[in-house]
C-alpha cells in the first residue's frame, strides 16, 4: 500500500502544467529521435542535457527519460514502414514488421508495436513501483563502506556490458576513472593532472565529455556521407490489430515484458539486448518458427514489448542504487549529478518526490506516446524526409551552447572539441564509450567512500570485513571480476562491435 | 597505422600517469593518498595499451577512414567548431554561430545559398530563443550588445 501511496504522491508532483509539458516535449523529441536515423537517443540526451539546467529536477529528468523510451516507440515506426531502424533496439522489429508492411499490413504492425510498447511499459512500471520499497529498506543500511562496495560492484558489472573487445573496454574504464581524478583532491587540496591549468582545478566538466563523445563524434560520423531523403508514398490503414493478431500477440507481449524488464535491470542489458533476446525466445517457442522473418506479428509484439520494458527495468539500479546499467542510464546519472543530486542507495529515501515523480512521469509519458504514435504513425514516417542538413546546424549549435552554458567558460568548448575528435577516432577503432562514462561518474563516489570508510575505521581496511553488506559487495565484485577474466576467449580482443 | 599510434599513446599515457601518481603519493596516514587510484589506472592503461599494441588480432580488421571529400567534410566541421570557440568571446554567440553555420552549410553540406541563409537564421534564432529566453541562460554577447 505504501507503494501506491507513494505513486499517488508522484502523480501529484507530475500533474503540474510545467511538468506535463516537459514530459510531452520529451515524448515528441524521443519519437523524433527514434524515427530519424541520423541521431540516436544517446546523442539526443547528451545534447539536451543542458536544457534541464534551469528546469525543476522532476521536469528535467522526466523529459530526459521520456526521450529515452520515446525513441523506442519512434524507432519501430520507420523500422516497419521503410526498413530503416531509427535506433538500434528497433533493428529486430524491422525483420517481421517490414515484411508485414510489404504484405499491406503496415497498420496492424504499427498498431501492435505501439500497443505492445504501451502494455510492456505499464507492466514494467508497475513492477518498479512494487520493487522500490524493498530496495528502500535495503538502502537504509548503507554507510561509506557499503557505498564503496556498491560502487566497486557497479564498476565490475560494467565489464559485462562492454561491446566488442573486453580489453578495449577495460582500458576505457581506466581512462574514465583517470579523467574523473583530474582536478583538486578534495581531501588534501592537492592538484592532480591539471597541468598547471586553472580551468582544470575543478575537474573536467561532465557536459563537455558527454557532448563531445556522443554529440560531436556523432556529427563527425554523420558528416562523412550526405544522407538521402526517404519518401513514404503509401497511406497507412487499419491500425487496430485483428482478433487473430491479438491471439497471436498477447503472450509474446507478456513474455517480452518480462524479458525486457530482466535485461533492463542487469548490467550490460538494456533495450537492444532485450529486443533480440525476446525475438529469439518467440522464435524458439513458436509452433511454426519458419513464419518468422516472413511477417509474423509475434516478431513485432515481443521485441517491442521487450525494448520498452527494458527502459523501465534499467531505471531500477539507477534510481535505487545509483548504478547505471548502460550508457543511457549513465547519462541520466550524469543529469542527476548536474542537478546537484547525489545518486546512490539513499536517493529514494532522501528525494521521494523526485523518484516517484519521475516514475509517475513515465506512466504519463507512455500514454502520451500511445496517443502520439498510433494515429500519427504516417506523419512520423514523413519525418524521414527531413534532410540531415536541416538538423546539422541545430545539432552543432546545441552542442556548443549546451557545453558553454554549464560554466560560461570557453575552455569547456575546447575540452568538448577534444573529446569529440578523440571520440570519433575511437569510434572508428571500435571502442565502447559506456565504460568510460560510467567510470567517470562513479569514480569520485568510490574514491570518497573508500577514504571516508578508512577515516571512520579504527581497524583500517578491516572495516570491509566487519560490515556484512560491504563484505558481500566486495566479495561479489572480486568473484565477478575473476569470472570475466576467466573467460579468456571473450577477453581476447575482437574486431567488431555487436 | 593510426591504431598502432593510438596504442603507443595509451602506453605513454599509462606510464606518464604512473610517474605522476608516484609523485603525488600512494598512501597517507589515514589510507589512500592522491596518487593511489591514478596509479591503478595508469598500470591498467599501460598494460592494456601494451597488449593491444603487441597482439595482431587486437587490431580492427579494416577500419574505414574518410578519404577525399569525406575527409574535407570532417576537417570543415572541426575547423568550424574551432573558429567558433575562438570567436565566441569576442563577437558573441549570434554572430559567431551565424557565420559558422552558414559557412558549414555552404562548404560541408553543399546547400543552396538561399537555403543556407534561411537555415542559418532559423537555427540561430531558435537556439537563442530557447536558451536565451525560455531557459534564461545568458549567451555570450558581442561588443554591440547582442
Amino acid at each position: 500500500m505504501d507503494a501506491l501511496h507513494n505513486l499517488m504522491m508522484g502523480f501529484s508532483v507530475i500533474f503540474t502544467p510545467q511538468n506535463l509539458w516537459f514530459c510531452f516535449i520529451g515524448s515528441v523529441v524521443g519519437t523524433l529521435v527514434g524515427v530519424l536515423p541520423g541521431i540516436g537517443p544517446l546523442a539526443a540526451l547528451a545534447l539536451l542535457l543542458p536544457v534541464t539546467f534551469k528546469l525543476a529536477p522532476v521536469a528535467g529528468l522526466g523529459m530526459l527519460t521520456a526521450i529515452f523510451y520515446g525513441a523506442m516507440y519512434g524507432g519501430s515506426t520507420t523500422s516497419i514502414l521503410v526498413n530503416i531502424p531509427g535506433e538500434a533496439a528497433s533493428v529486430v522489429t524491422a525483420i517481421d514488421g517490414h515484411e508485414m508492411a510489404k504484405q499491406g499490413r503496415a497498420g496492424a504492425a504499427l498498431g501492435m508495436a505501439a500497443i505492445a510498447s504501451f502494455v510492456a511499459g505499464t507492466l514494467a512500471l508497475l513492477a518498479v513501483t512494487f520493487c522500490s520499497p524493498v530496495l528502500t529498506a535495503f538502502a537504509l543500511r548503507f554507510g561509506p563502506p557499503e557505498n564503496f562496495g556498491l560502487m566497486l560492484f557497479g564498476l565490475v558489472c560494467t565489464l559485462y556490458m562492454i561491446n566488442g573487445s573486453k580489453l578495449k573496454g577495460v582500458l576505457m574504464l581506466a581512462v574514465g576513472f583517470l579523467a574523473a581524478t583530474v582536478g583538486m583532491d578534495v581531501v588534501n587540496g592537492r592538484d592532480r593532472f591539471t597541468l598547471g591549468n586553472i580551468n582544470l582545478a575543478g575537474g573536467i566538466e561532465i557536459l563537455s565529455v558527454v557532448i563531445g563523445l556522443y554529440g560531436v563524434a556523432e556529427i563527425l560520423v554523420n558528416c562523412e556521407t550526405i544522407t538521402k531523403n526517404h519518401l513514404l508514398a503509401e497511406r497507412i490503414r487499419g491500425l487496430w490489430p485483428t482478433l487473430a493478431d491479438w491471439r497471436a500477440s498477447w503472450l509474446p507481449m507478456i513474455r517480452g515484458s518480462f524479458v525486457g524488464f530482466f535485461f533492463g535491470m542487469v548490467p550490460g542489458g538494456g533495450p537492444v539486448t532485450a529486443s533480440f533476446m525476446s525475438y529469439a525466445l518467440e522464435r524458439r517457442m513458436a509452433k511454426d518458427p519458419s513464419r518468422f522473418g516472413k511477417g509474423a506479428i509475434e516478431g513485432v509484439a515481443g521485441p517491442e514489448a521487450a525494448n520498452n520494458a527494458a527502459v523501465s527495468g534499467s531505471m531500477i539500479p539507477l534510481m535505487s542504487l545509483g548504478i547505471p546499467g548502460n550508457a543511457v542510464t549513465a547519462l541520466l546519472l550524469g543529469a542527476l549529478v548536474i542537478q546537484g543530486i547525489q545518486p546512490g542507495p539513499m536517493f529514494i529515501t532522501q528525494r521521494p518526490d523526485l523518484f516517484w515523480g519521475v516514475m509517475a512521469s513515465m506512466y504519463v509519458g507512455n500514454v502520451f506516446l500511445l496517443l502520439l504514435n498510433l494515429p500519427l504513425a504516417g506523419l512520423w514516417a514523413q519525418c524521414l524526409r527531413i534532410p540531415y542538413r536541416v538538423l546539422f546546424p541545430m545539432i552543432l549549435l546545441l552542442s556548443i551552447v549546451g557545453t558553454y552554458s554549464a560554466n560560461k567558460n570557453v575552455f569547456d568548448l575546447w575540452v568538448m572539441l577534444g573529446f569529440g575528435v578523440v571520440g570519433y577516432v575511437l569510434r572508428k577503432l571500435q571502442y565502447d564509450f559506456s565504460p568510460f562514462l560510467i567510470a567517470f561518474v562513479l569514480a569520485p563516489i568510490l574514491e570518497q567512500s573508500l577514504r571516508q570508510s578508512l577515516v571512520m575505521s579504527p581497524d583500517g581496511i578491516l572495516i570491509f570485513a566487519q560490515r556484512p553488506l560491504a563484505t558481500g559487495f566486495v566479495i561479489a565484485s572480486v568473484v565477478l571480476a575473476i569470472l570475466v577474466f576467466r573467460q579468456r576467449k571473450s577477453l581476447q580482443p575482437q574486431g567488431d562491435i555487436s | 597505422m593510426i591504431e598502432r599510434g593510438l596504442n603507443i599513446v595509451w602506453c605513454l599515457l599509462g606510464l606518464g600517469t604512473m610517474v605522476n601518481a608516484w609523485n603525488l603519493g600512494l598512501l597517507g596516514p589515514t589510507g589512500p593518498d592522491s596518487g593511489l587510484f591514478p596509479m591503478i589506472c595508469g598500470v591498467i592503461i599501460a598494460v592494456c595499451g601494451l597488449v593491444l599494441l603487441l597482439r595482431r588480432s587486437a587490431y580492427v580488421a579494416d577500419p574505414v577512414w574518410p578519404r577525399g571529400a569525406q575527409m574535407w567534410r570532417i576537417i570543415g566541421v572541426v575547423a568550424g567548431l574551432v573558429s567558433m570557440a575562438i570567436s565566441l568571446p569576442y563577437v558573441g554567440f549570434a554572430v559567431s554561430s551565424a557565420i559558422t553555420t552558414f559557412v558549414l552549410l555552404q562548404a560541408v553540406e553543399r546547400s543552396r545559398l538561399l537555403e543556407s541563409v534561411i537555415l542559418t537564421v532559423l537555427s540561430v534564432a531558435f537556439v537563442m530563443y530557447v536558451f536565451g529566453n525560455l531557459l534564461g541562460l545568458s549567451l555570450p554577447r558581442g561588443p554591440w550588445g547582442w
